[in-house]
């Protein structure tokens, strides 16, 4: 279906690439736009131009930002000792939004995957070296996802710092807060059972 | 452990169909094409989530509708009822649901019900090529054990990986690359081995003693499985691993130039030998026959000795080239095991020993 009207039907086209969304939701979202009054559309396009002009990846550890150094890098608060190792921007927030660490991140943009064409050149591991050797750090903690490429990706970058005299850890896995137990598989069961902690 | 009902909607043949079943045996009996192997191929489904004929979940919708639903009530091992449904729709594509709760990992369905399937098909497993060896292994051993499948499904998915990397031509970081793949593979795959080498060791403890069951025959009959890591029937689990490691390192330059992975479980065999000789080549059909009976009677004992559970045994349409003295022989031992489901065109071949009416389902005008 569509309405027939080409700036209407060209604007539902370009909301419906958006993820998540389809033909239905492209259409609502459009018929939202089309309605809204008080210069929301201006506001929305300016919005969308700007994030695109001011944003860059920080210089040091490759997150989202909109200086030079982003503005966890540039914290003085932060644990300048530890590094945290992540696949991706949307990681960091997940992390930080948890508010158990309070050190500073590494980006690599993605995990290796030969049948993806993702090669360990293609990631950010040459500069994540570089900086353990330059900055003071102590540990670095490997927060990828538990996937195969996941975890292959996590055992090159340890083989890579096994002589930097740094301790490398990795995240704990166990079984998702307010799941049933009996619902849980038994490899996340079996997992969280070996790494279980005293109370 | 038992199936006491199934309800199937457009599965094949059937577009609404409901039968009750008799917790000990059922014999489902109508002429070709009346949805016999359909039936437990619902029933293998309702367990495993996949077809044993097909790999496309499509194939098995009936013709001339876009869904089906399989729902199966089984009784467990503590006399709980327990639905089980799967669901398939090339739009929504494949859900599955434990008593109306929706399970996200289908894995965790596996082995709920073990089951054991026993079909023309499986004359693969003696004439065939050895991925329908591996096969066979595969599916008991994950329903047997949640480590293997996720092993399984793990070692799968690096030999994928592996097997692209080795293709490239021309790609520099090609070695250092492989061994974070070798590593994970070392891992998963010991734990593939170890599993497989142990239900080795119990086949051939007591197959020769199946096989007389079935036959009456003494034979000498030897499972050999091949590696292609190294001879290591008799390891123990923390041993495969670096005997693992160590095969891949040195098989490393020839994997690189073959551009292909030969080290693993995924490439290993079983030779089944009577005498000496493969069964392929030296059993007669009969034989052969009754060696996958009794190797497929042994894969449910191996379930029970293991779970406590009997598992359920579906065997289809597999009386041809048996003579009655087999056939009883096999009805007396099926008796004295847990539910089994049997398909035949000619009931008469077992009522001499099955006589209970609520054994029989016959299907016909379909
Ligand atoms: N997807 C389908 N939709 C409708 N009919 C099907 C489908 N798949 C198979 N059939 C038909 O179902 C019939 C029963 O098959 P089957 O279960 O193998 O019968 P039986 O084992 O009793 O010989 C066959 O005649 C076949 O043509
Ligand atoms: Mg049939
Ligand atoms: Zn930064």
């Amino acid at each position: 279906m569509s309405f027939n009207i080409p700036s209407l039907d060209e604007l539902v086209t370009r909301l419906s690439h958006l993820p998540g969304i389809g033909r239905k939701s492209a259409q609502r979202l459009a018929m939202y736009i089309l309605k809204s009054g008080d210069g929301y559309s201006d506001q929305l396009v300016n919005a969308i131009l700007s994030v695109k002009e001011n944003t860059q990846m920080c210089k040091r550890c490759f997150n989202i930002s909109e200086n030079e150094l982003c503005s966890l890098c540039s914290d003085p608060r932060r644990d300048g000792h530890k590094i945290c190792v992540v696949e991706d921007i949307v990681d960091v927030m997940a992390i930080e939004g948890s508010r158990e660490y309070s050190g500073l991140y590494h980006v690599l943009g993605g995990v290796i995957s030969p049948l993806a064409g993702v090669s360990v050149n293609d990631l950010k591991i040459t500069s994540l070296v570089d900086r353990v050797e330059r900055e003071d750090i102590k540990e670095v903690l490997l927060a990828l996802n538990l996937s195969t490429e996941g975890e292959a990706t996590m055992i090159y970058i340890s083989q890579l710092l096994q002589s930097k005299n740094i301790e490398v850890t990795r995240i704990a896995h166990g079984v998702p807060m307010g799941s049933h137990l009996e619902f849980v598989d038994q490899t996340t069961i079996g997992r969280a059972i070996a790494g279980r902690q005293k109370l | 452990m038992y199936l006491s009902k199934i309800e199937l909607t457009n599965f094949r043949i059937f577009k609404n169909f409901k039968a009750t079943f008799d917790p000990r045996v059922n014999v489902i009996y109508g002429s070709n094409g009346q949805g016999k192997t359909s039936i437990l191929e619902a029933i293998y489904f309702s367990v495993i989530t996949k077809s044993f004929k097909t790999k496309t979940d499509q194939t098995v919708i009936n013709n001339e509708k876009d869904f089906f639903d399989i729902k199966g009530y089984f009784y467990n091992s503590e006399n709980i009822l327990s639905e089980q449904r799967v669901y398939y729709s090339k739009k929504e594509g494949k859900h599955a649901f434990v008593n109306q709760e929706k399970i996200k990992n289908f894995s965790y369905l596996v082995g709920l019900f073990p089951t054991i399937l026993l079909s023309l098909e499986d004359l693969d497993l003696t004439y065939g090529m050895p991925a329908s060896r591996r096969k066979f292994l595969d599916i008991l051993l994950s329903q047997l054990y949640p480590s293997y499948l996720f092993a399984l499904q793990k070692y799968k998915k690096c030999i994928l990986q592996k097997n692209k990397l080795l293709s490239f031509d021309d790609y520099p970081q090609k070695s250092e690359e492989i061994e974070i793949w070798n590593k994970q593979l070392a891992e998963s795959g010991s734990e593939i081995l170890f599993y497989r080498l142990a239900f080795i060791r119990f086949l051939n403890k007591n197959i020769s003693t199946s096989y007389n069951q079935i036959s009456k025959k003494l034979e000498d009959i030897k499972i050999k499985y091949n590696s292609t890591v190294q001879d290591i029937i008799e390891l123990k689990k923390g041993e495969i691993e670096p005997i693992f490691i160590e095969a891949l390192k040195k098989n490393k330059k020839n994997e690189i130039k073959r551009q292909t992975s030969i080290i693993g479980p995924h490439r290993d065999d079983i030779d089944f030998l009577k005498d000496g000789f493969p069964f392929k080549s030296h059993g007669s059909q009969g034989e052969n026959k009754s060696f996958l009976i009794a190797l497929k009677l042994l894969a449910a004992k191996y379930i029970f000795d293991i779970t406590a559970k009997n598992p359920i045994l579906l065997l289809d349409d597999i009386f041809g080239e048996l003579d009655t003295f087999r056939i009883e022989n096999l009805l007396k031992i099926i008796l004295n095991t847990g539910q089994t489901f049997i398909t035949t065109t000619d009931e008469k071949k077992v009522t001499s020993i099955i006589k209970n009416k609520s054994s029989f389902l016959h299907l016909e005008g379909n």
